[in-house]
């Protein structure tokens, strides 16, 4: 099956069209600026860019537009748009309604309304895509897969948050935990590789990026989590703080006279380890900053190492016990110092890295020693191919 | 040696005089009530317990009529004030000057000064507390034993939070820990009762009461602890939620309208294992609902219990592995259930719980079986025996 992914973003539109039989992706592009003169695509296939500066004044416009890429004669993959099978909508906020990914109807738009205060700046930009979608090609199956949807298996005591209840039942504040679709990738394709059921595997899977969140993933479910009701719940990111004693906010707020937008906007957009390093928000400046012996970048390395080590332990309590630990995304996949660092600490488990292996950027590949009792690998992430493949699976 | 150890809330006086040769508590006491007319003591000495209506405007005046009943005919315990060879008091916060207990000098009163932005409530007491000795004994030596003090020793990477550095050079906002004297006391006891040396042990000590904190104590240093900048931050307690997704924070904030303090009142009074069960700040009422059919006690319960295993799940990654496991404080002490059910959760980390052994309160025993890769103790706390004991090692 043919499937195009579509990422939508308040002003953008990132897609793929990926050939299930066989993983390709046949075709990707990202549409920048949208709602401005000056929005261009920038449009991949064959192994070519091509650049196109073309307004679109809304998602609408950019839809039909690439559109028209994917049926030229130059830039093209199709003869006819009957050719694509079904859309894959990346959403990010399913609330507590949506538990598996969904063929989009107008019930299930209106339930990713309903979740718009959990997701303020992502669900409004999901349904411009879907809307958009709609209008230019109206008789095209549609599928929503969720960010959060992966998680909604997690045991009610662990997403209960311990404050007052009514909150809970009044606004839906609880744990959701996000970038399930990677999490959900990387275990299936673990157990993949080890030829083994995902039924009988503890995995703890730490996508760790800009953005990064930890997954413990039990009989092929997710059990526990590090992010929160939002992205910003967890351990350090690039530029995000992670869970903190709750007095840090408000202490802070009454000292520097924030109100809660800009409190917000320091813990998401100036925290982190750039918070601490005042670096780069750029993981691969801190770590050559680090090595090259930056004292403040070395702190807010071994500050985030220490954190994910531990959310890696608190995981194995969640699962009694860890099987293989997975590394993914930008820092995962391409971080060997980043990965030696966390495994060392995690000795305790009976985690051993080969140190010659782990010197790798971006393979699929084992990292742990054949004594390793908690075998450790790195599987590069993709979220559109899960996407894709989830888009197939509900539409056939 | 007699040591008289004090312990000043705002409003409140406590007290113990201990004589060191025996370690017995001689008299024991509280006033409430300083600054209003209805004032009143409750002292208890010689088997004997008494109410004394007596107004005390200020602490100076309450620590003279505490004096007094000490010398009291009727239950004297001692025969003169000079008997009593010096005084320790409890402290909260000695921000980043103070790693020790210390001898009280006006250095120390302008410390306490100092940190009072991080303990608004507690260290104007602690202060008020000193005077009034001064005034009523003086040239009685005096020891300063701070909560905080004994976290001290944790290394930089684990006590700095993710956030503007800035915040930590100008505000002083990191990670400080408190129950440092509880921590201090149960890990050295236990190595007293195993006839070891400190030194060589890893160990994490389970403080829970109405407030709750873990700490991972290595050769006898405290190196990680729950708490953070405030006693709100690390595990859920009976009414504090311990930490967050910052987010939840700011989003109450909004959808309610709140002022950082509301927030921070809710936060500490209305959240924890009362907040999600809603049910009265007692633990043993909750925990007995949480077998009935109350799902939100239950819900509570296991959140609380997760908490705790998972932080001493953290703390084997601090110290690379734990020896011992201690609980202790009123629930620590007496919570049967509680201990049982943290114990199987790590049972998988090679903790073996001996559930006989389990079946009582508050006594200083090993609750694991002889196979247990990690052992267990109950260890009661005695926070005044550490102050006087400190006070005597440096009155001396």
């Amino acid at each position: 099956m043919k499937i195009l992914v579509l990422n939508s973003g308040s002003s953008s539109l990132k897609y793929q069209v990926i050939d299930t039989q066989k993983g390709d992706v046949l075709v990707k592009g990202y549409y920048e600026r949208i709602g401005q003169r000056n929005a261009f695509l920038t449009h991949k296939v064959n192994g070519e860019k091509h650049k196109f500066e073309h307004p679109a004044l809304n998602h609408e416009e950019a839809i039909e537009f690439v559109m028209t890429r994917l049926v030229s004669d130059h830039y093209g993959i199709f003869k006819n748009l009957n050719e694509l099978d079904a859309i894959g909508h990346r959403v990010v906020h399913g609330g507590e309604q949506f538990k598996n990914s969904i063929l989009i109807t107008d019930e299930v738009i209106k339930g990713i309304k309903d979740n718009e205060s959990l997701a303020p700046l992502h669900n409004p930009a999901a349904i411009k895509g879907i809307e958009a979608c709609i209008k230019v090609i109206p008789e095209m199956k549609m599928v929503a897969v969720f960010d959060t949807a992966f998680h909604q298996s997690i045991p009610k005591e662990r997403y209960i948050y311990p404050i007052p209840f009514k909150f809970y039942e009044k606004y839906g504040v609880r744990k959701y935990g996000f970038h399930g679709t990677s999490h959900q990738y990387v275990a299936y394709r673990v157990a993949e590789i080890l030829e083994k059921d995902i039924k009988d595997l503890k995995i703890v899977n730490c996508h760790l990026g800009q953005g990064a969140s930890i997954c413990a993933i039990e009989s092929g479910k997710s059990v526990e989590t590090s992010m929160g009701l939002t992205p910003l719940g967890g351990i350090p990111m690039g530029t995000r703080s992670g869970d903190l004693d709750p007095s840090v906010v408000t202490f802070l707020m009454k000292k520097e006279k924030l109100d809660p937008e800009q409190m917000e906007n320091v813990l998401n957009k100036e925290s982190g380890v750039y918070g601490i390093s005042n670096v780069s928000i750029d993981f691969r400046d801190i770590e050559s900053e680090a090595l090259s012996g930056g004292v403040h970048a070395n702190l807010a390395l071994d500050n985030y190492h220490y954190l994910v080590a531990s959310y890696i332990a608190k995981c194995a309590v969640a699962m009694k016990g860890i099987d293989v630990i997975t590394f993914t995304a930008g820092v995962g996949e391409k971080s060997p110092y980043s990965r030696s660092e966390i495994c060392k600490m995690l000795t305790v488990f009976g985690v051993e890295i080969d140190e010659e292996k782990n010197n790798t950027k971006g393979d699929e590949m084992e990292i742990s020693t054949s004594n390793s009792k908690v075998k450790v690998y790195v599987v590069p992430t993709n979220e559109e191919l899960m996407i894709a493949k989830e888009t197939e699976k509900i539409i056939k | 040696m007699k040591i008289l150890v004090l312990n000043c809330g705002s409003s409140s006086l406590k007290y113990q005089l201990i004589n060191m040769e025996t370690e017995e508590v001689l008299a024991s006491g509280k006033y409430e009530r300083i600054g209003e007319k209805e004032s009143f003591i409750t002292h208890k000495a010689v088997g004997k317990k008494v109410e004394i209506e007596h107004t005390a405007l200020t602490h100076e005046e309450a620590v003279d009529f505490t004096l007094k009943q000490l010398i009291n005919p009727e239950y004297k315990v001692i025969d003169t004030l000079d008997e009593i060879n010096a005084i320790g008091h409890r402290l909260v916060h000695g921000g980043e000057k103070i790693a020790e207990s210390v001898v009280i000098n006006d250095k120390v009163i302008e410390i306490l000064n100092e940190c009072i932005d991080l303990a608004p409530l507690h260290n104007p007491a602690g202060i008020i507390g000193i005077e009034a000795c001064k005034k009523v004994m003086p040239g009685k030596p005096m020891v300063g034993v701070f909560d905080t003090a004994f976290h001290q020793s944790i290394p930089k990477e684990r006590y700095i939070y993710p956030i503007p550095y800035k915040f930590y050079k100008e505000y002083g906002v990191r990670k400080y820990g408190f129950h440092g004297t509880s921590h201090m006391y149960v890990s050295n006891r236990l190595a007293e009762m195993l006839n070891k040396d400190i030194k060589d042990l890893k160990i994490v000590t389970c403080h829970l009461g109405q407030g709750s904190s873990i700490c991972a104590v290595q050769g006898g240093k405290s190196v990680d602890t729950s708490m953070g900048l405030t006693p709100l931050a690390g595990i859920p307690m009976v009414t504090r939620s311990g930490d967050l997704d910052p987010s939840v924070v700011t989003f109450l904030m909004k959808k309610e309208n709140l002022t950082a303090e509301e927030v921070e009142n809710l936060l500490n009074k209305e959240s924890g294992v009362v907040g999600i069960s809603g049910l009265a700040p007692d633990f043993r009422v909750i925990e007995s609902e949480s077998y009935g059919n109350n799902e939100r006690a239950s819900i509570a319960m296991e959140n609380f219990k997760y908490a705790i295993a998972s932080h001493i799940a953290k703390y084997a990654v601090a110290m690379g592995g734990i020896d011992y496991v201690i609980f202790t404080g009123g629930v620590g002490e007496n919570q049967i259930n509680i201990r049982k059910g943290v114990c199987e959760q790590l049972e998988w980390m090679g903790i073996n719980i001996d559930e006989e052994a389990n079946n009582m309160r508050g006594e200083e025993k090993e609750i694991t079986k002889a196979d247990s890769k990690v052992k267990v103790f109950v260890v009661p706390t005695n926070e005044e025996l550490m102050i006087a004991k400190e006070t005597e090692r440096l009155a001396k």
